[in-house]
């Protein structure tokens, strides 16, 4: 008596979650969500930067996805800017990754612009592309791309000297300074004038 | 004081005057950054869809708005939609041996319009859970020498409008 309970109780669980699986299939969602949209910084050229502000990618689907991040020509710009001329100045912390359902991943960007004098005064844009693709053999039918703005600030003017080399510079001046005086100092002793 | 303590002073000088240009030459920066908190969201929903069995050149098609896309942002978001086939269907404007089409309707496409390029489906979707309704429509190819079911992805992609 006690078995054929058990064996009743055994056969509904199966049939319920039989029954659960094939609604969850037919109402299955994807999705991501990328934040901020629009990163803006300010650079000098020369330095190399992580900007402390992550992409942050999370996942609304209910399945793993797998998220690629890429960088892409914009296809419409912020008033006065115009395209990043090298993308190779932009990099990720981590370029690709698995998103597991209704987790989120944050990811930085590091840039660095090099130091050449048409490389200041510089507005560009550039857009980041967060792809949420299927993963391999899956059967879903969408791919998720979610794209924001990074947009790139360089200073004006052209610093005339460069301030890495005032420092030593003047310590350089002043051991100078401080050889020649002594050198007179003593010619003028030994030579009692 | 003698020439060679002043010379000696002189060159103590001058090596601390090298040291920092060596480490003064700093490739590090802290950067300005301003982040426009703007958060861009889409979900589509249902994932799978089945076009079933064909013939040639057979059209099938969904209804009624049959697939959801929801602009889970804060801000409005344009959507664009496209589509592509895989190593033995490829997707193009017309049925062909190996050759299917697919087109999608809804939202700014008010006709069955072809996706094997980007097209526009909302130009401009308000955020904050604000969603919208397309169809799909799936032509066979014309010839085949594949009889396997064949898997295709629909991409949705969302930019700040």
């Amino acid at each position: 008596m006690h078995k054929k309970i058990v064996y009743v109780i055994l056969y509904f669980l199966v049939f319920f979650s039989l029954c659960h699986q094939s609604v969850y299939a037919a109402t299955g969602t994807v999705g991501i969500t990328y934040m901020p949209g629009t990163i803006e910084v300010d650079i000098t050229p020369g330095k190399h930067v992580t900007i402390n502000q992550p992409i942050r990618v999370i996942s609304t689907s209910d399945t793993t996805r797998h998220v690629v991040l890429t960088l892409m020509k914009p296809k419409n710009f912020k008033e006065g800017r115009s395209t990043l001329p090298d993308f190779s100045w932009v990099t990720f912390s981590k370029t690709e990754f698995d998103l597991e359902p209704h987790r989120y991943k944050e990811v930085y960007i590091n840039v660095f612009i090099p130091k050449k004098p048409e490389n200041y005064n510089g507005h560009w844009e550039v857009w980041i592309k967060a792809i949420a693709e299927k993963k391999s053999g899956e059967q879903e039918l969408f791919n998720i791309e979610c794209i924001g703005r990074l947009l790139i600030n360089t200073p004006k003017n052209i610093p005339l000297v460069n301030i890495d080399i005032v420092r030593p510079l003047l310590i350089g001046i002043v051991a100078a300074t401080v050889f020649i005086i002594g050198g007179v100092i003593i010619y003028k002793r030994k030579n009692h004038m | 004081m003698k020439a060679k303590t002043w010379m000696g002073v002189a060159l103590v000088l001058i090596a601390f005057a090298l040291i920092p240009a060596i480490s003064f030459a700093d490739t590090s920066d802290t950067v300005t950054c301003s982040a426009i908190f703007t958060q861009l969201g889409i979900t589509v929903s249902p994932a799978t869809y089945d076009f079933g069995y064909g013939t040639a050149s057979q059209v099938v098609n969904t209804t009624d708005g049959y697939f959801t896309v929801n602009n889970t942002g804060n801000k409005a978001g344009e959507i664009t939609i496209s589509a592509s086939g895989n190593d033995n269907w490829q997707l193009g404007t017309t049925p062909d041996n190996n050759q299917a089409v697919m087109k999608a309707k809804g939202g700014d496409l008010t006709d069955w319009t072809l996706i094997n390029s980007d097209a526009t489906l909302y130009s401009s979707l308000d955020g904050n859970n604000t969603s919208g309704h397309f169809d799909l429509l799936f032509q066979f190819p014309s010839s085949t020498n594949v009889y396997t079911t064949q898997h295709f992805t629909v991409t949705l992609t969302i930019a700040e409008a």
